[in-house]
Parts: structure tokens; C-alpha cells; sequence
């Protein structure tokens, strides 16, 4: 309960009139002499309990009918309803969901347009004097103003132009910044109202967050939840879950098929729904293709098939159209488009006189299977012992192929300088693979490359060998490979069952210090790929050979050296794409190697209606270990292609990211029952449905809530009681 | 003609007589039975009739000559003493004009002293609170009303009352039996004012008591906030004396009706006496009811 005009309950100090009109009279005592005193003195006593009982209940039953005069001025107000139904003036908050769930359409208009016309409403029926703040929120808020509370055709404005963004749901952020905002106004009325289509999600994310701001807000205002959407009105829905495409590399003068994941996250099904996919904007299909029919809770998958012509960094962009929410009806991912991959193998035992027989061969074949000439991956192979600094010039991958590192031979082994260089290579965002055979010297890897040098091996090596005879060889685990890696496809078939047939007879045992992972094991429990990350690149370190020294290899496709390959050589060029894709309100960060204090911008997706991409400021950090600064954009709220680029350059001169929605909130937005928001919110709030009659809803919920009309019939039934109380006793003269 | 002397009440007081139940050894003859035989009726004078006066004391022969009734009144033909006995204590200041105690027990008892010395019967009177505070003796000259009425006059109301010693006090002192007359107000413990009266009519005395309230005790009218100052020495009290009524008039009349049964139990005559009652009336009526039930 609050008070409305809380200074009138001073007048409760009027309870102590009769204690007062009490000690007057008794000033006011008739004198007279009497003489049967004892008559008197005995009535007196016969009396006396009943009297003081009598007059107790008289004067509570007084001062309670002073109280609740004093209460019923003061205009008692529920604190869960708004109480502000007399013309007194009113500070207002509105908290309006941004969350693209509200550009749902159930009806004739969308939910933010009804949510809009409702904040409208409202406006128009303050009482003159009141102010109103406008909040946006999705799962996260921002107070927009106006910079004048007072002004409310500011705020009406501010309302009008509020957009949906691509964020999910999520109240607590908006009611926390709504009680900051109702906190800092004045002793007067206070109400805050939240128009959102109260999606379970907003609600129940951070339930007990959001329970205990309500109850913070209920404390010092009223709290009205405005619903937009339409109880029982299904939304049809059909998201882009994936765009996926099948080719390990993306590169020019191929044709890639684009498989599409459309997912029908709605209640009933959806027909008719077109998709389209475009790369950089250009359409891969001249036409849409059109899906007749997706089920509730289908994942329906959609090839379109589209030519890879420009090198670089490019967006997959898909639509669909045909639903009601149309939120989540676009996906962007980012693909890098090679020309070339360029990738240096230094062999450690190269035979100029056998070349098949040397160890560079077999990498070579499992990068080009069918030695398909001018193909994309472009290799280059030295000998250890002359690789030198300049070899890793155009090189995106370094395959370390039974390299020894140089020790006293100064003509035998890599170079310090190589090897200084190489780390430079990999810190930079190179990648770096390593596989083992005579050669490797365990304890000169761990002085160059490991623990105490350089720190690109993930794990120490140590001295002894894990050996097993070729009637009996390790072979690679599918069940002991690390599910979330790039190695994944390897735990299903065919992949598994081709591990079978490697057979290893001979590793090194690396499971030393180094903090690495451990990718895949062998049927012996032992690391045998096992990667780390290093800066910006990372090291993938195979403990066999990738060679028949140590074990048999297949050039087969379908077996176990050519899928490694393909899998290490595309994870290892992805990781080298700055940008990328990511989640609306996910940070955006490129680390540059910017000066300090180097001014950037993020170019946003352009407005529907605007020509020009919105452009905010941002500032490089501090660096880091490997010098360079990360410029980080926020301000993410909306899908679509996003660059950062230095200051005043063009708007694609930057890495680009591909933002999209936030899928969770897509998930479920059909507005729930009051019923289920009492339960959700643990109490019993205040609803007013968005549309016709809103502002008449909300002023009989002012009046409504107003407890006065009930004071006062409350103090007419103590008066009346008083009096039937004073005449029974006779205390009514 | 003194103050308390009322021809009103004297008037209907005369004719009515003031007649002793009972066998009263008198020192000269009187119109009351007498132990004493032989003496003869002196005839004094004729006066009208009054209703209440005795038909065979009607003149016919004065009626056949002249058509009205005429009462022949006769020379005292025997003497009683009559010791009237008058509460002066504080409690009996109550009352304001002709509705004070005190006043209309003086009235009251001037009245009863009138009629006995007019009928030749002699009064005494004493005048007391915790103690006799004034006291004339029997006498049935007339001018010994004067001395009556101006020991009435003189009467203050002063200390508490203290009814039963006096009786006592009284009843050993008065040798002769005669009426015992107590006017008060009696507003102290019933049994030791009982013990007196019981000590007097034991003595052989007939004995009256003429209880004296005011309206305000017994009907205890009163209304609004009242401090109530106790006449005879209680502290005050503070009350709303309407929401005592029920209370007070339950307790004032189990009080009376203990009294009554008190005195009738021990042969006393009580009459009550409220002072908003005109005296000739209450007089008048105790006089006609003594009549009825036979006493002379």
C-alpha cells in the first residue's frame, strides 16, 4: 500500500483530540456535596469494570475513526495498482520491449505498433504536471529520455520512434534501470509501466532477478504490465536456424551447394515459405525457392547452390519470407573465399632421388588426393636444414614433417632463426602442424618448441617411445576423440571406422607440461593429436608419423590421412579470418595492431529507411601479450553486416561481421495467460491489454486502486458503531 | 408564630391528633386511654369539621341547630411525653431551599412538638450529630414550643451522624415511656441505628422514625460529569452518575427495604419522609395510618 498524499496522515495526530477532550472535561467536573457517599462508593465498584471497558472500547473506536479519516485523506493506493485517479500529477516511467519478438504480427498490427499506441495512450491520460521517462529494453536497456521529463510531446515522440531490435527478451535489465529511473523522482505519484508481449523468456531468464525488482518497484511505485501481444493468437514462424556449405574450403572458380536450415518454431504449420540466399548482397539462385509446408517444430533443410568468384571475406545472407515474425527471418555468415592456400612443408628427411619416398609426399597427397593440377592448396616443401625466415612468406600453414631441430650440426635441423620466425608465424595467427618420426629428438622439441622454448608444442615430449608391433598396432580411438573439435566427424561413421585401420606402431609420448588439449587418443590411451592455441594461431601436434615410418598411410579419401588433412588445413585458415559471425548484442572485437588511443568505427547495418550506415565511435585497448589492441563494438543490437574500421575510412574497409539474431527469442512467443505471469512474477500484477481502450483500462485502474471511497465507508461504520457503542453504554451524553 | 411553625401543616396536624398506640402513663388526664380510672372530660370548645377527624366527636345537637358539623373539643384528659430526637449532622446539610434535609426535619419536627404541647401531651426535644449537641426536656406548656423552635433555629449540621449511641443515651435517661420520635436520615450503618431503636421500644417506648431524603438520594437524578464531595467525610469521587443509576438505585433500595424490615421487625413505625413531598401531606397521611391501624 502506498499513500497518495502521504503528508495528510499528520492529521492522524488527531487520535490524541478525544485523549485531550478526556482531560478537559474531567477539568470540567460539576462539584457537589453529596451524602450517601457509600451508596455511591459501592455503585462505583459494582460499576467501575465495566465502565473503564465500556469507555476503553468508546475511545479506540474513536481514535480508529480518526485514523481512518486520516488514512482516507491521505488517499491509500494499492502498491500493486496504480493510485492516481484524483488529478494529482503523476511521474511515469515506461519500459517498452524491444526484443524482435515484438514485431510479431498477431493481428492488424504488430505488437511493438500496439505497445507504441498503448505508451500513446497512456501519455494522454496524465494529469497535467506529471513526467514520463521511455526505457527500451530487450536483454538489455537503455533510458532514452526525453532530456526533459516534463516534456511529454518529447517523450510522445521518443515513443513513436522506438524500433525493435534483433536482442532477445529479458525484463530485468529494463525494470532495474525503471527503478533507478522512478527512485530519483519526487514524493509524488509514481508509476511504471512495462509494454511487452511477456514472453516467457523476458520473464523467466533471471526469474528471481526479476521477482525481486518488482517487488523494489511495487514498493515505491505502481507497477502496470501493458500485454501487446494477443492471448491465444498463434504466431506462425519460421526461423533460419543454418546456413551450412558443403566444402571444406571455400574457394574461387567452384560451385558451392548452401544448405539452409529453416526450423518452424511455432505452433502450427507453416506453407508457402520462400528463401533466398545471397553472397555479398548478389543472389546465388536468380529465384526464391519455396517450401510448401514446414510442421511445428520441423527442421527443414533448403540446398540453393551458388558460385564462389571473389577471394576474401564475404557474408552468406538467407531470408525467408512467409511468417509473422520476421525477426529472426535472416541469417548472415561470414566465408572466407580462397584463391590460393599457401602452406610450407618442411620435410626432415627429403629425398630428392625418391621423392615419393620422402616425408613431404604424403602430406601432399592427403592435401591434393587427386592431384588435381593448380589446385587451391598451393605447397611448398624445404628441408629442415634450409627453411629459412623467408620461406613462411604467403604461407597460411607450416607442416613440420620429422624436422630434427638443429643442434651441433650447423648444417642439419631447423634454424633458430626459422624457428624464432616460425613463432613469430604462428603468434601472428598462423598455423602450425607438427608430426613426428626418427628425427625428433624429444628433449631438443621441448628446449625449442616446448616448455622451455618457444611454447608451441601443447604438451612436453618426453623420452620414451610408445611402441606396438605391426600385428598389433595403436590405431586412433573414435570414442577417445574430443567431440567439440575439428576431429569430431571422426567419433561417426565413416570416419570411425576408417580409424581402424590406421595402424600406428611407433609415437612419441607427449603428455610433459605445455597446457595443450588432447584432440584424439590412440586405443592405448595415449595423446595422439593434440592442439594449442597460441596467441592468435595454433599448433596442431600429431604424436605419430605422417609418413610410413612409423605406421602404414592411406591416400585414400575416404580413410584416415586425407580427412585429417582437409580437417587440420580448414580449421587451421579459418582461424585466420578476422570478423566474423556472431549474435546480435555479442561484442564485436579486431585486434589490430593500432597505435594507442587509435580512433575506430563500427559501421552498423543501415536503417531500413536510411541511406547511409550508422556509424559509433570506438577506441583501441590496451595490448596485449602479442601487441596488439582490441577494438571491441557493443553496440550490436540489430542484424546484419557490421565492419570496424579506422576512423573516417570507407564503410567495408575493416573486418567484417556477420551479426544475427538472437535465436533464443524466436523460440516461443506466444503471449502467455495472466495466470501464468502471476506465477512467473510471484504475485498477481497489474495487466492492461494494448489496443482499443487502453487508456480507459489504465484510469479505471487508477480509480480502482484508490482505497479512499473504502476508508471512508470505514470510518462511517466505526462512527456508527461509535454511536450505537455510546448509546447502548449510555456514554452518548 | 415561629418559623417552623406552619399553619398549613399545623392545621391538618391538630385535627388529625397525635395519639400514642399505646397505654402512655400520663401525669394528667388526657384524651389517651389511662391506667387510671375516674377522671372526668372538661369540654373546651367547638371547632368545624375537617375530613380525617373522628365522627363521634361530631356535635349533633350543634348540627341540628345549625347545619354544620362541629367537632366538641375537650380539656387533655391524660399526658404522654414525646422526646423528638433531630439529626444535625452533616449529611443532612443536602438540599437547597424547602427541599434541605435539615430544614424540613426541623419543619417536621417543630410541627410534631406543636401538636403534642397543643393536645397537652408534653415534647422534649434533642438535637444531635455523633452527640447531643442540644436538649430541652419534656414540657407541655405552651410556651415551651418558643424554646423548641428557637433551639431549631440554633441547629447547625455539623459532624457525622452517630444514631445509635443517642438512642441509647436517650433511652436510658427518659424514665417514663412515652414516643420516641427519630427524624434523620439514617445515612450510616443499618444495625447499630436498629440497636437504638431496638433499645428505645425495649425501654417500652413506641417509637417513630421519620426518615428524611431528599428526592436527589433516591432517585439519584443526576446527570453529566459530577464530582462527587462526600458531606461527612468521604473522599471526593468522580463520575457520570447517569451510567451509575441502575447500580445506585439497586443498592439505595435494598438499603431502604432493609431499613423498613429492620424497623418494622422491632415494632418501629417508618415513615419516609422525602423532602420534595409537601409536609402537611406526609404528615397528614402518617396521621390518618396511624388512625386505621387503631393507635391513638
Amino acid at each position: 500500500m502506498q499513500l497518495l498524499a502521504s503528508s495528510m496522515m499528520w492529521g492522524a495526530a488527531a487520535v490524541s483530540i478525544p485523549i485531550a477532550l478526556h482531560f478537559f472535561y474531567k477539568a470540567r467536573y460539576r462539584p457537589l456535596p453529596w451524602a450517601p457517599m457509600r451508596f455511591l462508593k459501592e455503585a462505583i465498584e459494582q460499576t467501575s469494570r465495566r465502565l473503564k471497558f465500556q469507555e476503553w472500547v468508546l475511545l479506540a473506536l474513536r481514535c480508529l475513526a480518526l485514523l481512518l479519516l486520516a488514512l482516507a485523506i491521505s488517499r491509500p493506493a494499492s502498491s500493486s495498482l496504480s493510485g492516481t485517479g484524483r488529478g494529482g500529477a503523476i511521474d511515469a516511467v515506461f519500459v517498452l520491449d524491444t526484443s524482435y519478438s515484438m514485431d510479431a504480427r498477431d493481428g492488424d498490427k504488430t505488437r511493438l505498433e500496439r505497445a507504441r499506441a498503448a505508451a500513446a495512450a497512456v501519455l494522454d491520460t496524465l494529469p497535467k504536471g506529471s513526467s514520463c521517462q521511455v526505457i527500451t529494453c530487450s536483454d538489455r536497456a537503455a533510458l532514452l529520455g526525453p532530456r526533459d521529463k516534463f516534456n511529454l510531446d518529447e517523450a510522445r515522440a521518443l515513443v513513436a520512434r522506438v524500433k525493435s531490435t534483433s536482442l532477445s527478451s529479458d525484463l530485468f535489465p529494463g525494470l532495474t534501470e525503471a527503478l533507478a529511473a522512478v527512485k530519483a523522482e519526487s514524493n509524488r505519484a509514481r508509476e511504471v509501466y512495462v509494454f511487452s508481449d511477456l514472453q516467457e523468456d523476458a520473464l523467466n531468464r533471471q526469474q528471481g532477478a526479476v521477482r525481486g525488482r518488482c517487488d523494489e518497484i511495487k514498493k515505491v511505485a505502481n507497477l502496470v504490465f501493458v500485454r501487446c501481444g494477443v492471448p491465444g493468437k498463434a504466431v506462425p514462424n519460421v526461423a533460419v536456424a543454418d546456413v551450412s556449405w558443403k566444402t571444406e574450403i571455400p574457394h574461387t572458380k567452384t560451385s558451392v551447394p548452401f544448405v539452409v536450415s529453416l526450423r518452424n518454431t511455432g505452433a502450427e504449420p507453416v506453407k508457402g515459405v520462400k528463401v533466398a540466399l545471397a553472397l555479398d548482397g548478389k543472389m546465388v539462385e536468380k529465384d526464391e525457392i519455396q517450401v510448401d509446408q514446414i510442421d511445428p517444430g520441423q527442421t527443414y533443410p533448403v540446398t540453393l547452390t551458388g558460385g564462389l568468384d571473389r577471394p576474401g571475406v564475404g557474408v552468406v545472407s538467407v531470408t525467408v519470407k512467409g511468417d509473422d515474425l520476421p525477426g529472426d527471418n535472416v541469417l548472415y555468415k561470414t566465408i572466407l573465399v580462397r584463391d590460393k592456400v599457401g602452406i610450407l612443408l618442411v620435410d626432415g628427411s627429403p629425398k630428392p632421388e625418391n621423392p615419393t619416398g620422402s616425408g613431404d609426399h604424403f602430406v601432399k597427397t592427403a592435401l591434393n588426393p587427386g592431384k588435381v593440377p593448380n589446385y587451391y592448396i598451393d605447397t611448398e616443401t624445404v628441408s629442415a636444414a634450409e627453411a629459412g625466415p623467408k620461406d613462411l612468406d604467403g604461407k597460411e600453414i607450416v607442416y613440420l614433417l620429422n624436422a630434427p631441430v638443429r643442434t651441433t650440426d650447423p648444417t642439419a635441423g631447423l634454424s633458430p632463426d626459422f624457428l624464432r620466425e616460425l613463432a613469430r608465424f604462428v603468434r601472428g595467427g598462423g598455423g602450425l602442424v607438427i608430426s613426428c618420426g626418427d628425427l625428433v629428438e624429444p628433449e631438443d622439441y621441448n628446449k625449442a618448441l616446448g616448455s622451455r622454448g618457444a611454447k608451441l608444442l601443447p604438451f612436453d615430449l618426453k623420452k620414451e617411445l610408445h611402441a606396438a608391433t605391426e600385428a598389433a598396432p595403436f590405431y586412433p580411438a573414435a570414442d577417445q576423440v574430443d567431440e567439440a573439435s575439428f576431429l569430431g566427424p571422426f567419433r561417426k561413421s565413416p570416419y570411425a571406422e576408417a580409424l581402424q585401420r590406421v595402424a600406428i606402431t611407433r609415437m612419441l609420448d607427449a603428455s610433459g607440461p605445455g597446457g595443450g588439449r588432447v584432440l584424439a587418443r590412440t586405443t592405448g590411451g595415449f595423446p595422439y593429436v593434440a592442439s594449442k592455441v597460441v596467441d592468435a594461431g595454433e599448433v596442431i601436434f600429431v604424436a605419430g608419423a605422417l609418413d610410413e615410418q612409423w605406421g602404414n598411410f592411406s591416400a585414400d579419401p575416404g580413410s584416415f590421412h586425407v580427412p585429417l588433412a582437409v580437417f587440420t588445413v580448414t580449421h587451421l585458415t579459418g582461424r585466420k579470418v578476422a570478423g566474423g559471425t556472431e549474435t546480435a548484442g555479442t561484442p564485436l572485437v579486431w585486434q589490430t595492431a593500432a597505435d594507442p588511443g587509435a580512433a575506430f568505427d563500427l559501421v552498423g547495418p543501415a536503417l531500413p529507411d536510411e541511406r547511409f550506415r550508422p556509424r559509433t565511435k570506438l577506441t583501441a585497448g590496451p595490448a596485449g601479450p602479442d601487441g596488439r589492441r582490441p577494438v571491441t563494438g557493443t553496440d550490436t543490437g540489430r542484424a546484419g553486416v557490421y565492419h570496424i574500421v579506422p576512423a573516417g575510412k570507407a564503410d567495408e574497409a575493416g573486418p567484417i561481421f556477420a551479426v544475427n539474431p538472437d535465436p533464443r527469442e524466436g523460440q516461443n512467443v506466444a503471449p502467455p495467460a495472466d495466470r501464468e505471469v502471476a506465477e512467473w512474477v510471484g504475485f498477481t500484477p497489474a495487466i492492461v491489454q494494448a489496443g482499443a481502450g487502453t487508456e480507459t483500462a489504465v484510469e479505471n485502474l487508477r480509480t480502482r486502486s484508490e482505497w479512499t471511497e473504502w476508508a471512508l465507508l470505514g470510518l462511517l461504520i466505526f462512527l456508527v458503531a461509535e454511536s450505537a457503542w455510546a448509546w447502548f453504554c449510555g456514554l452518548a451524553r | 408564630m415561629p418559623t417552623y411553625l406552619k399553619p398549613d401543616v399545623l392545621a391538618r396536624a391538630e385535627a388529625l391528633g397525635l395519639k400514642a398506640r399505646q397505654l402512655v402513663e400520663g401525669l394528667r388526664v388526657g384524651d389517651h386511654k389511662s391506667p387510671y380510672k375516674g377522671f372526668s372530660v372538661e369540654f373546651v370548645q367547638h371547632r368545624e369539621y375537617v375530613p380525617g377527624d373522628d365522627i363521634r366527636h361530631i356535635d349533633w345537637k350543634s348540627y341540628g341547630r345549625s347545619e354544620r358539623y362541629t367537632i366538641k373539643q375537650y380539656e387533655q384528659e391524660t399526658n404522654f411525653a414525646c422526646h423528638l430526637l433531630l439529626d444535625a449532622s452533616n449529611s443532612m446539610r443536602y438540599g437547597s431551599g424547602a427541599t434541605n434535609k435539615l430544614e424540613y426535619a426541623k419543619l417536621l419536627t417543630a410541627s410534631l412538638a406543636y401538636m403534642v404541647i397543643r393536645q397537652r401531651d408534653s415534647a422534649g426535644l434533642r438535637v444531635f450529630n455523633t452527640e447531643v449537641v442540644a436538649e430541652l426536656p419534656t414540657s407541655s406548656n405552651l410556651g415551651h414550643i418558643h424554646a423548641i423552635t428557637h433551639i431549631l433555629e440554633d441547629a447547625q449540621p455539623r459532624e457525622k451522624t452517630s444514631i445509635g449511641p443517642v438512642l441509647d443515651q436517650v433511652a436510658d435517661r427518659t424514665g417514663r415511656r412515652g414516643i420516641v420520635v427519630l427524624i434523620s436520615d439514617c445515612l450510616e450503618d443499618i444495625e447499630p441505628t436498629l440497636a437504638g431503636l431496638r433499645h428505645a421500644r425495649f425501654r417500652g417506648h413506641e417509637v417513630v422514625l421519620f426518615h428524611v431524603l431528599h428526592p436527589d438520594e433516591v432517585r439519584f437524578p443526576l446527570d453529566g460529569n459530577v464530582r462527587f464531595i462526600g458531606l461527612e467525610g468521604f473522599e471526593e469521587l468522580m463520575t457520570r452518575p447517569h451510567l451509575l443509576r441502575p447500580a445506585y438505585l439497586r443498592i439505595v433500595g435494598k438499603y431502604l427495604e432493609d431499613l423498613r424490615r429492620g424497623c418494622d421487625g422491632s415494632g418501629v413505625d417508618y415513615v419516609q419522609m422525602p423532602t420534595d413531598r409537601p409536609l402537611a401531606n406526609a404528615l397528614a397521611e402518617y396521621l390518618v395510618r396511624r388512625l386505621q391501624t387503631g393507635r391513638r
